[in-house]
C-alpha cells in the first residue's frame, strides 16, 4: 500500500512538472490528480510473484503460435530503434503498437499488463526525476524553488530531455514485454540455438530455466514446513529459519545435482545436451505484418530526423 | 532355455571403500520377466538399478547383456544404458527440458539417431503415454501423474529391452496408480522385460512373476511370488507384510481344511471365484 501511494505520488509530481508551463495549469493539475487517485485506488497495483507469472502468461498468449524468431527480431529491432532514434514520435508509436499487440492480439489482460509496467515504471520515473530536477545556485527555468543558496529548478530543456528519456525507456520496455509475454522461454532458447549462440550458454539457459522451478518448488515446500511449525512467529525466529532454510537449500542442491547427473547418464548423456530441433515455418501473414511495422517505423524515423547511433 | 537378457556375476558396489551398498550378488534376468523388487529404504534397490544400466560401475564382478560381457569402456556402457532404461522415482530428478516434447527427444538424440527417427519415436512415446495434448507444456506445469508419464515416455523413446521402475507408485494418487498398472501391463504385453522396485506387497503379488528381496545391500531372496510370500520367516525378517489377498486366502484354506497354497488368487475376481466355489 505504501509503495503504491508513494509510487503514484512520485508519478503525479513528475507528470505535473514535466508539463509545467506547457499545458494550462488547471488541466495539468487535474491530470496529475487523476493519475494519483487512479494509482492509489487500484489500477496500478503491483502483483506478487509477477515476474514468474510472466512465464505462465507467455504459455497462454494467443501470440504463442507466431514465429518465435520473427518476434525476437521485431522486438529487439524496435527496442534499439526507440533508443537510437531518440524521438518522441517513434517511442510513443512503438509503445502503443507493442502494448496493443500484447493486449489486443495476445489477449494478455490489460490489468496484468499495467501491473507489470509498474515495476520498470518505478525505476524509469526515478531516473526521469533525476533529469527533470536540477540544482542551481540561482533560480532559473520555468520553475524554481529554493532557500536562496540552492534552488531546485525545472527548465524547458530538462523537461524535454526527461520526457524523451521516459518515452524511449517505456517504448523499449514494451518491446521486451511483447516478447516475453508472447514467447515461452523454450522458444526463445530455440531461437538462440539456431542463431548459433555458443552451446554452453544455451545449455545453461535450459538447465537454469528448468531448475529454477525445481528450486522454487523445494523452497516453497521448506517454507511451508517451517511456517507450519511456527518458524516465522516473530522476527528473530524468522531470520534464524531463513538462514537454516538457505543452508538446507544449498545442501539439497548439491545432492540434487548429483542425482540429476545420474539420471542424465542413465539416458546416455555424453557431455552435450541436445533436443530435437523443430524448425518453425514463417507464415506469410506474420512476415507481411512485420515488414509493414518496420516500414512505418522507418518512415517515422526518417520524418523525425533519422537514427542517431 | 532362452538366452539371458542380463546377467550379474558377483557384482558388488561400495559408495565408500569397505562400506558395501551392494554385497556381491549374482542373478540372471530372462526376457519377458516381470520382476518385483522389495526391500526397505536403503536396502540397495536403487544402487542395484544404477548398476543394471551402467551408471554405477561395480567394484567387482562381471555383467553380461545378451551373453556379451559389458566392460567398463564407454561404448559398452552406452550400449548397456541404451538397452536398460530407468524410470527414476522422482520425476524432478529426471526431467531437464523446457517442454515435454524436447524432454522425450533427449534420450533418442543421445543415441545419435537421425532426426526423422527421433521425431517418430517422440510421437510414439507421446501417444503411448497419452501426452499428445501436453507436448508443448514445460514440466513444471504438469501434475505428479503427468510428470510420471513423461518420465516413462522418456525411457520408452529409447526403446530399451529392459525397463527399471524405481518406486513408481510413490507419491501417485489412486487414479494414477491404476493408470500405471495398465501401462505396466501394456509394456509387458509388448514384450518388454520389467523390473519394479516397490514397498507395495499387494502390487508385487498381483503383478510380478518373480520377486527379489533386498536387505542391507544383500539379495536375501529371489523366487516366485508364492514362495516368497508364503515364507513367514522371510517376511518377518525383512519387515514385509503378507499380501492381503494371500492372507484372506490362507484364512479360507484354514476354515475349509484345504491344503495350504492350493489357491493363489492374483486379484479380487480370482478370490471371488474361490469364495463362490467354497461357500
Amino acid at each position: 500500500m505504501i509503495g503504491r501511494v508513494s509510487g503514484s505520488a512520485l508519478g503525479a509530481v513528475l507528470l505535473y512538472f514535466m508539463f509545467y508551463d506547457r499545458l494550462p495549469a488547471v488541466l495539468l493539475l487535474a491530470v496529475s490528480l487523476l493519475f494519483l487517485l487512479g494509482g492509489i485506488l487500484g489500477g496500478l497495483h503491483h502483483s506478487h510473484g509477477g515476474l514468474l507469472s510472466i512465464d505462465l502468461h507467455a504459455q497462454r498468449s494467443r501470440l504463442g503460435g507466431y514465429h518465435a524468431g520473427l518476434k525476437v527480431l521485431v522486438a529487439t529491432a524496435a527496442a534499439f530503434t526507440c533508443v537510437a532514434a531518440n524521438s518522441l514520435c517513434v517511442s510513443v508509436f512503438v509503445f502503443l503498437f507493442m502494448s496493443g499487440v500484447t493486449v489486443l492480439v495476445g489477449k494478455t489482460s490489460f490489468h496484468y499488463y499495467l501491473s507489470l509496467l509498474t515495476l520498470p515504471g518505478f525505476f524509469i520515473l526515478m531516473g526521469t526525476a533525476a533529469i527533470l530536477f536540477q540544482f542551481s545556485g540561482t533560480p532559473a527555468g520555468v520553475f524554481a524553488a529554493g532557500t536562496g543558496a540552492v534552488y531546485i529548478c525545472v527548465t524547458a530543456a530538462s523537461q524535454s530531455r526527461a520526457l524523451s528519456v521516459m518515452c524511449n525507456a517505456f517504448g523499449a520496455v514494451s518491446c521486451l514485454y511483447m516478447l516475453s509475454l508472447s514467447t515461452p522461454m523454450h522458444k526463445i532458447i530455440g531461437v538462440l540455438r539456431r542463431a548459433r549462440v555458443p552451446k554452453v550458454m544455451v545449455e545453461l539457459m535450459v538447465l537454469i530455466y528448468r531448475y529454477l522451478f525445481v528450486l522454487l518448488e523445494t523452497n516453497s515446500h521448506m517454507v511451508n514446513a517451517a511456517a507450519s511449525r511456527l518458524g516465522y512467529r516473530d522476527y528473530p525466529t524468522s531470520v534464524k529459519t531463513a538462514l537454516r532454510g538457505s543452508r538446507n537449500l544449498l545442501f539439497l542442491s548439491f545432492r540434487r545435482s548429483s542425482d540429476c547427473f545420474a539420471a542424465l547418464e542413465a539416458r546416455c548423456y555424453n557431455g552435450e545436451i541436445r533436443f530435437l530441433d523443430k524448425a518453425q515455418a514463417l507464415g506469410r501473414g506474420e512476415a507481411a505484418a512485420a515488414v509493414g511495422f518496420g516500414a512505418i517505423l522507418a518512415a517515422l524515423c526518417h520524418l523525425t530526423g533519422g537514427v542517431h547511433l | 532355455m532362452s538366452e539371458a537378457l542380463l546377467e550379474f556375476r558377483d557384482i558388488s558396489y561400495a559408495y565408500e571403500e569397505g562400506d558395501f551398498a551392494l554385497q556381491p550378488l549374482s542373478l540372471t534376468i530372462q526376457p519377458g520377466e516381470r520382476i518385483g523388487v522389495l526391500g526397505g529404504n536403503g536396502a540397495g534397490k536403487s544402487t542395484f538399478f544404477l548398476c543394471c544400466n551402467g551408471v554405477l560401475t561395480p567394484d567387482s564382478g562381471r555383467i553380461f547383456f545378451r551373453g556379451r560381457e559389458v566392460t567398463r569402456k564407454k561404448p559398452d556402457l552406452l550400449e548397456l544404458r541404451k538397452n536398460v532404461g530407468i524410470v527414476f522415482q522422482d520425476p524432478n530428478q529426471q526431467l531437464i527440458a523446457s517442454t515435454v516434447e524436447d524432454e522425450i527427444s533427449f534420450g533418442p538424440m543421445n543415441l545419435r539417431l537421425p532426426p526423422p527417427e527421433v521425431a517418430s519415436r517422440v510421437e510414439e512415446a507421446l501417444t503411448a503415454m497419452n501426452l499428445g495434448r501436453l507436448r508443448e507444456r514445460p514440466p513444471h506445469y504438469l501434475s505428479g501423474g503427468e510428470k510420471k508419464r513423461v518420465s516413462i515416455a522418456d525411457v520408452l523413446a529409447m526403446e530399451p529391452e529392459l525397463i527399471l521402475f524405481d518406486e513408481p507408485t510413490a507419491s501417485l494418487d489412486g487414479v494414477n496408480i491404476e493408470v500405471l498398472d495398465s501401462i505396466l501391463a501394456k509394456l509387458s504385453q509388448g514384450g518388454k522385460t520389467l523390473m519394479v522396485s516397490t514397498h507395495d506387497v499387494d502390487f508385487c503379488w498381483r503383478w510380478a512373476s518373480r520377486v527379489l528381496v533386498f536387505r542391507a545391500g544383500r539379495l536375501v531372496a529371489d523366487g516366485l511370488p508364492h514362495n516368497i510370500f508364503s515364507d513367514d520367516a522371510l517376511l518377518k525378517n525383512n519387515g514385509l507384510q503378507k499380501p492381503v489377498l494371500l492372507e484372506v486366502t490362507r484364512m479360507l484354506e484354514q476354515k475349509t481344511g484345504t491344503a495350504p497354497g492350493a489357491w493363489q488368487p492374483k486379484n479380487l475376481a480370482g478370490l471371488n471365484e474361490i469364495i463362490n466355489a467354497v461357500l
